[in-house]
C-alpha cells in the first residue's frame, strides 16, 4: 500500500457523543451504507465522521438483520429505543468497537433495551453507558436471557455509585468491562443457586481484596472432595443441603474442588469490578485475574493448555493476550474495524473492492488476528486469489503474527484451505516450512498445542511416508534452535514415526542427521541423542506434556525397576511432572531425568560444577505435600550433595526452605507439616555452601494429596 | 468469630480512656512491653483501593476515637496500598509481624503484647456487627485481660485445675489454636497438667471433624463398626462445642450412609444434628437434608 494512503488512514474515527437526526421509523429496513465505489472511497469514508456513523449503522443492521430490528421495535418503547441507539455515536461505538459479539447476537439489543427501560438515563454518562453496553454484550451469548440484563447492570451501576467497587472499574472501557459483567459459571448464565447475582452481592461485600489478592482468593474455600455429610463433589448432594445461603458463601463454607474454587476466585474479582475469567485446563479448572491493562495473571493454573470460558476473540490464552494488545491501541483498532465494516458490505457483490478494504484493515492494525482470520476466510470463500496474491498474503500474515505462533498458525491454516491450484507442490512445502522459520525464534506469550500445527501440515502433505519424513527433518532442523518448539516437534515425530517399526529406522536416521551425529547410526543411539537435547529443551520451556511424552520413551534406557524407598502418605506427586537442573554437563544423562521423578532406580541427573547448584521438580499435580524423599547416588561423591537444602514453592518463584541437611546421608527424608506442605507445585533440592562443585541425584520423590 | 461472642458476655470494665497510638506494628509491640495490660488493635485497610474502608480509617485515626477507647489499647492503622513506594515498603517492613491474611478488607485484628493474634474481624459487615467500636474494643481488651488472668492463675496451679484455667483462656478466643498453631504451647501445658483429660479440654482442642469424616468415608464400607467405635469415643467427650458435636453427627451420617445395616438410622442422626442448634448453618443443613431424604 502506498505510504500516502496509509497516512490518510491515521485520521481518527471521531466517534463522539454528537446526536444525529433520527431516522424515520417507516423508512427503516436496514440502514444503508455510504457509497463505496473504489479504493479511494474506502479511505474517504473512513475519514468522514458522518459517513462513518452511517457505516456503523449499516454494520449494526448487518449484525441483527431486519428481523432483529423488527423484534426490538415490538418491545415496549422499542422504536424510541432503536432511534436512540442508532442516533447515538457513543452507544454505537461502544456496541461495535468493543470486540466481536458472541454467539447469540440477536439478544444484544433486547438486553440493552431491558437495561434502558430499567434506567432510561443509562446512556447519559460514560460510566453507566459503558456498563450498560458491556452488560448487553455479555448477554449476547446463548442461554443468557436478555430480560435478566438489567439486574446485572444494576448490580454494577449501584455498586459503583455506592463506592463498593475497586476504583479501577471507573477507568475500564466497554470491552474491558465485558470481562467483569460476564460473571458466571463456566461461561453459562447462572440461575438462582449458582454463580448468580446474589452471589455477586455476597462476594462484593465479603471478599474485598487488593487486586493482587484475588489471585489467591480461591483458597478461601477449602479443597474438599466430600462435604461434611460425606457426599462426593461429583454427586448432586454436595451443595444441596446448604440451600439457605448464596452459592458463593456455601463454596467458602462447604468447600469444593478446582471448579468451585476457581469460580469463587474469579467471580470475587468480578464482583468487585475487576476483570477475571475462569479457564479449562486438562483435568482441571483454573482462573485468571487482570492486574491492569495487558496484564492477565493466571491463578490456580497447572498447565499452559488454557481454554478461557469467556473470551472476546477465541478461547485461547494466547489470543486473550493478543486481543488485549489490539484493543488497547484504540485508534488502530477502530480504524481496522471501520475497514472491516466496509469489507463486509462489499464482500458479496464486489469481492475485489472488499479485498482492498481488508488490506486497509490489516494495514491499520497488523496485529489484529481477527482481521487476518476474516480476510483469510474471505480468501477461502470468496476472493479466490492467484498463487502470487496468496503467497504475498500468506507471507504477510506470518510477518505480522510471527511473535504469536498460535495466532499465526490459525490464520495460515485457514489459508491452506484457500491454496490456489496453480501453487506448485514445492511452493506449498515452502509455505509450510515458512511457518516454522517464522515462529522458531518466538516462544509466544505461552505454549500451545504445537503438534496440532504439525498434524494439519502432515495431513496436507499426504500419506507418502518418505515425503513426511523429509518434511519432518526439515522442520526439526528449523526448530532445533527453538526454546519452545523443539521438544514438541521431536515428541510429535516420535508419535508419528518412532513407534512404528516400518518408519522408526528412517526417523532415527533423520534425527541423527539433524543432530549432526555421524556415529549415531543405530536407532537406539539416535533416540538417546535426540532425547537428551529434547528433554532438556522441554524442561527449559517448562513444557510438562512434552517432557512426559518424551520421558516415557526413555524406558528402553532406564527400565521400569522402582527404587525401594519408604514412601510418605498420599500419591507420588512428582510423577507426571518435569525435572529441571540449574545446569547440565557431559556427565549428565538427560535421558534418565524422567526416571528421577518417577521413582525408577536408573534415575540420574548431574549438574555442572558450580556454586549453589540445584535440581527442581515441577510436580505432576498441585498438592498438599506430606513428605519428600531424595535418593543420592551411592559412593564417595555423595559429599557433593551436602549441605543439602530442600525448598518448596507454589509458583516456582517464591521459595520456602523446609529442610537443611548438613551431613551426607544416602536417603534424605523430609516430612512436612500441614503449613509447610500446603499448596506445593515445585520442590527444589540444592547445595547452599560456596563450594564450586557438581551436584547429582538418583531420585527426587514428592508425596502428598492431590489438589486438582 | 470470637469478638462477637465475647461482646455478649463480657462486662465492660474499663476504668480509664484515651488509647495510645503506634505508627506501626513493630512500634506497638515495643510500646506494649511497657504496658502489662496492653492490647494491640490493628485496623487493616487499603487507602488507594478500598473506598468502603476509608470512613473507618478516617475515624480510627481521629483524636476523638482514641479518646473514647480504653487506655490499655494501643491503636495501629496498617495501610496496605496497592501502589508501592519506598516509603510504603519501609512501613510494610515494620508491619510484617502483623501477618494476618484478611479474607476481606477493612479488617480489625487484635493482638496480645507478645504479638499473638487474639481475634480477627474481616470485612465491613463483620466489623459493623461488632456494634459501637469504641465499646466493643473495650470489651475485647477486657476479654484479653481475662484470658491472661486465667493463664496467670494457671501458672500457680497444677493438675486438672490448671488445665481448666488454660482451657477457659483458649475458649475466650474461639479460634482453636490460632494461626500457625501459635497457642499450641498452651495445649501442651494443658495436656501435661491433665494427662487423662478429665476436663475435656484436650479433646476439644484436638478434635478434627474432617479427619473423622474422612475415616467414615474411607473405612465406612469395610470396617464400619471400628469407625463407629471411634465416633462413640468422641461423642463421650464432655466439653465438645455444639459445632463439634454437629460435625461428629455429620461424620456418623456419612458412616451410616455406607453401612447398609444402619442406613435407617440416618434420619435420627440428622434430627440430632439439627436439634443441637437449629439456627446454625449445620443445623439448617441437617434440616434441608431431612427434606431431601423425605423426597427419596
Amino acid at each position: 500500500m502506498p505510504k500516502a494512503v496509509r497516512l490518510t488512514l491515521l485520521a481518527p474515527l471521531l466517534l463522539g457523543a454528537v446526536l444525529l437526526p433520527a431516522i424515520p421509523l417507516e423508512a427503516r429496513t436496514l440502514p444503508a451504507a455510504p457509497s463505496l465505489n473504489d479504493a479511494a472511497s474506502l479511505v474517504s469514508v473512513a475519514k468522514d465522521p458522518e459517513k462513518t456513523i452511517a457505516l456503523a449503522r449499516a454494520e449494526l443492521g448487518r449484525l441483527v438483520g431486519s428481523e432483529g430490528f423488527l423484534a426490538v421495535e415490538k418491545l415496549p418503547d422499542g422504536v424510541a429505543f432503536l432511534n436512540l441507539v442508532l442516533d447515538n455515536r457513543a452507544v454505537l461505538g461502544d456496541l461495535l468497537l468493543s470486540g466481536p459479539w458472541h454467539d447469540a447476537p440477536l439478544q444484544t439489543l433486547p438486553a440493552l433495551h431491558h437495561i434502558w427501560k430499567g434506567d432510561p438515563k443509562c446512556f447519559d454518562n460514560r460510566h453507566e453507558r459503558t456498563t450498560a453496553v458491556a452488560t448487553a454484550l455479555s448477554f449476547s451469548r446463548k442461554g443468557w436471557p436478555p430480560e435478566k440484563a438489567f439486574d446485572r447492570y444494576k448490580f454494577f451501576r449501584d455498586s459503583r455509585l455506592q463506592g463498593r467497587l475497586h476504583p479501577s472499574f471507573d477507568t475500564l472501557e466497554t470491552w474491558e468491562k465485558r470481562y467483569v459483567t460476564a460473571a458466571s459459571g463456566n461461561g453459562g448464565y447462572a440461575e438462582t443457586g449458582g454463580w448468580d447475582d446474589a452471589s455477586l452481592y455476597w462476594l462484593r461485600d465479603n471478599v474485598k481484596l487488593p487486586m493482587a489478592g484475588y489471585i489467591g482468593a480461591c483458597w478461601q474455600a477449602p479443597y474438599r472432595l466430600e462435604n461434611v455429610f460425606g457426599d462426593s463433589i461429583h454427586g448432586s448432594r454436595y451443595y444441596a443441603p446448604f440451600d439457605t445461603v448464596t452459592h458463593a458463601q456455601r463454596v467458602r463454607d462447604v468447600g469444593g474442588v478446582c471448579g468451585s474454587l476457581s469460580h469463587y476466585g474469579a467471580n470475587a474479582a468480578r464482583a468487585n469490578g475487576i476483570p477475571a475469567i475462569t479457564m479449562g485446563e486438562p483435568g482441571h479448572c483454573a482462573y485468571a485475574v487482570r492486574q491492569g491493562r495487558g496484564n492477565w495473571t493466571a491463578a490456580y493454573s497447572l498447565s499452559w493448555e488454557r481454554g478461557p470460558h469467556f473470551a472476546l476473540w477465541e478461547a485461547s490464552w494466547n489470543l486473550l493476550v493478543l486481543s488485549e494488545i489490539a484493543l488497547d491501541d484504540k485508534e488502530a483498532h477502530d480504524r481496522c474495524q471501520v475497514h472491516l465494516w466496509e469489507a463486509r458490505q462489499l464482500r458479496e457483490k464486489t469481492p475485489a473492492l472488499a479485498d482492498d478494504a481488508y488490506q486497509l484493515a490489516l494495514v491499520a492494525q497488523p496485529l489484529n488476528y481477527m482481521a487476518w482470520k476474516e480476510t483469510a476466510e474471505a480468501f477461502r470463500d470468496k476472493l479466490k486469489p492467484d498463487a502470487a496474491t496468496w503467497t504475498r498474503f500468506h507471507d504477510g500474515a506470518l510477518k505480522s503474527l510471527a511473535a504469536h505462533p498460535e495466532a499465526a498458525f490459525k490464520v495460515v491454516n485457514v489459508l491452506y484451505a484457500a491454496m490456489p491450484k496453480d501453487l506448485s507442490e514445492a511452493d506449498r512445502a515452502k509455505a509450510y516450512l515458512h511457518y516454522h522459520e517464522a515462529v522458531a525464534p518466538n516462544a509466544g506469550p505461552l505454549a500451545w498445542k504445537f503438534d496440532s500445527a504439525l498434524d494439519a501440515q502432515a495431513k496436507l502433505i499426504g500419506k507418502d511416508t518418505a515425503k513426511l519424513l523429509a518434511f519432518f527433518e526439515r522442520v526439526l532442523a528449523l526448530q532445533s534452535k527453538s526454546a519452545a518448539w523443539f521438544a514438541p516437534t521431536i515428541s510429535w515425530g516420535q508419535d508419528e514415526f518412532g513407534k512404528d517399526p516400518k518408519t522408526s529406522a528412517a526417523y532415527f536416521a533423520a534425527l541423527a542427521r539433524v543432530f549432526a551425529n555421524s556415529s549415531a547410526g543405530g536407532s537406539s543411539d539416535g533416540l538417546r541423542n535426540a532425547l537428551r537435547a529434547a528433554l532438556l529443551a522441554a524442561a527449559t520451556a517448562d513444557n510438562t506434556d512434552a517432557f512426559q511424552a518424551l520421558g516415557k520413551t526413555t524406558k528402553p534406557f532406564v527400565g521400569e525397576t522402582k527404587t525401594k524407598v519408604e514412601a510418605f502418605s498420599g500419591d507420588l506427586l512428582s510423577s507426571g511432572g518435569l525435572l529441571k537442573l540449574s545446569s547440565t554437563c557431559g556427565h549428565d544423562a538427560p535421558e534418565s531425568h524422567w526416571a528421577v521423578i518417577e521413582g525408577l532406580d536408573k534415575g540420574r541427573c548431574h549438574t555442572d560444577s558450580e556454586v549453589r547448584p540445584n535440581v527442581t521438580a515441577r510436580l505432576g499435580r498441585l498438592g498438599e505435600v506430606s513428605g519428600i524423599v531424595v535418593v543420592n547416588n551411592p559412593g564417595q561423591n555423595i559429599v557433593r550433595e551436602f549441605p543439602m537444602v530442600v525448598s518448596v514453592s507454589e509458583n516456582g518463584k517464591d521459595w520456602t526452605q523446609v529442610a537443611r541437611i548438613a551431613e551426607p546421608v544416602g536417603v534424605v527424608r523430609v516430612g512436612l507439616d500441614a503449613a509447610q506442605g500446603k499448596r506445593v507445585q515445585y520442590v527444589r533440592v540444592g547445595r547452599d555452601d560456596d563450594r564450586k562443585e557438581f551436584f547429582h541425584l538418583q531420585n527426587l520423590l514428592v508425596y502428598g494429596r492431590k489438589l486438582q | 468469630m470470637s469478638l462477637r461472642t465475647l461482646a455478649a458476655f463480657l462486662a465492660l470494665t474499663v476504668s480509664a480512656f484515651a488509647a495510645e497510638r503506634a505508627p506501626d506494628f513493630a512500634s506497638a509491640l515495643a510500646l506494649a512491653q511497657g504496658k502489662p495490660d496492653a492490647t494491640i488493635v490493628v485496623l487493616l485497610h487499603g487507602s488507594d483501593w478500598c473506598p468502603p474502608g476509608e470512613p473507618l480509617a478516617k475515624r480510627w485515626t481521629s483524636g476523638e476515637f482514641a479518646g473514647a477507647v480504653s487506655s490499655e489499647v494501643i491503636l495501629v492503622a496498617v495501610d496496605r496500598p496497592e501502589k508501592q513506594t519506598d516509603e510504603t515498603k519501609a512501613l510494610a517492613k515494620k508491619n510484617e509481624k502483623c501477618a494476618v491474611a484478611a479474607q476481606s478488607y477493612p479488617a480489625i485484628a487484635v493482638y496480645d503484647r507478645d504479638g499473638r493474634l487474639f481475634g480477627l474481624r474481616d470485612g465491613l459487615a463483620e466489623i459493623t456487627g461488632m456494634g459501637e467500636l469504641t465499646v466493643s474494643l473495650g470489651r475485647v481488651s477486657a476479654a484479653r485481660r481475662q484470658r491472661d488472668q486465667l493463664w496467670a492463675e494457671a501458672e500457680k496451679m497444677s493438675g486438672p485445675a490448671k488445665a481448666e484455667k488454660l482451657g477457659a483462656g483458649l475458649d475466650l478466643m474461639s479460634q482453636g489454636l490460632g494461626p500457625k498453631d501459635v497457642y499450641k504451647p498452651i495445649l501442651e501445658a494443658l495436656k501435661k497438667a491433665d494427662p487423662e483429660d478429665a476436663t475435656g479440654y484436650a479433646a476439644t482442642y484436638t478434635f478434627n471433624g474432617r479427619r473423622l469424616l474422612e475415616t467414615a468415608v474411607s473405612k465406612g464400607k469395610d470396617s464400619p463398626a471400628e469407625v463407629e467405635a471411634e465416633l462413640n469415643v468422641w461423642s463421650a467427650k464432655k466439653r465438645l462445642s455444639t459445632r463439634q458435636r454437629q460435625e461428629l453427627e455429620a461424620a456418623r451420617f456419612a458412616l451410616y450412609e455406607r453401612w447398609p445395616q444402619k442406613k435407617d438410622e440416618r434420619k435420627k442422626v440428622l434430627e440430632r444434628m439439627h436439634s443441637l442448634d437449629p439456627k446454625s448453618d449445620l443445623g439448617q443443613a441437617a434440616e434441608s437434608y431431612l427434606k431431601i431424604l423425605a423426597k427419596g
